[in-house]
């Protein structure tokens, strides 16, 4: 299944303007942006992105509290979540992935590479689901 | 390839990494103020877990736009004021952190 519909969750300007370009420009990817996690949460259902990236540190909401609310909505609980994070310790990562991401990347991170980053991860995850 | 600088032939990556790099000079105004003024402050939990988010976020944000030294320096100030978000940093603390936010500067060289 090709990845075409992917949402971003990000409260940082700069980040989100970077990462639009990065996945919009030169991936190619359709791009829904949130700044806070209630805004992913109101845009789930009409949206139905095939992937979420998500920041870890955001006010009000963080992460995992979004990731824990989205998996309540319908259709949330299959939709992959792939984390943004500059926390990358292996025993950190792991914490994610009991959350069930199914991915991390750490920021900071290469905007001409994130494209493919996302992809392999798609890719892999696509491919363990069988 | 000078601090900043990023393998693309995007134009469109170029102006935003050209916006950043405009403002990014008030962003670390903006810790050197906020520090000088926490100094006198007494300590307060909110202060401080806003400014390590601010720490944090311009953190990830330089070295994504590829300043990566300014980068580096904001991670070693990141990691060493995390516990005084919860505690009340010694005098050597706060002198470690005066020293730390001081070397805080734009490479662009």
């Amino acid at each position: 299944m090709a990845l075409k519909n992917i949402m971003l969750v990000e409260d940082e300007p700069d980040i989100r303007e970077i990462t639009s370009l990065a996945l919009e420009e030169l991936g190619g990817f359709k791009l829904t942006v949130c700044s806070t996690g209630q805004q992913a949460i109101d845009k789930f259902e009409s949206v139905c992105p095939q992937l979420i990236l998500l920041d870890v540190m955001m006010p009000q909401m963080d992460g995992p509290m979004t990731l824990a609310k989205l998996k309540k909505l319908p259709g949330g609980e299959k939709t992959p979540v792939i984390f943004i994070t500059a926390k990358v310790q292996t025993h950190e990562i792991k914490e994610y992935q009991k959350l069930g991401a199914i991915g991390v990347i750490p920021k900071p991170f290469d905007p001409i590479t994130l494209s493919s980053d996302i992809q392999a991860l798609w890719s892999k995850y696509i491919n363990e689901r069988g | 390839m000078r601090e900043g600088e990023m393998h693309t032939d995007s134009v469109k990556l170029t102006e935003l990494l050209n916006k950043f790099s405009k403002d990014l000079e008030s962003k670390i105004f903006q810790i050197h103020h906020d520090w000088e003024e926490m100094k006198i402050l007494p300590w307060n939990k909110e202060i401080w877990e806003e400014f390590y988010r601010e720490v944090h976020t311009l953190t990830g944000s330089t070295g994504t736009y590829g300043f990566k030294d300014l980068s580096k320096m904001l991670q070693e100030l990141e990691i060493f004021i995390k516990p005084y978000v919860q505690k009340e940093p010694s005098e050597e603390e706060y002198v470690k952190i005066s020293g730390l936010v001081g070397k805080l500067q734009i490479n662009r060289s």
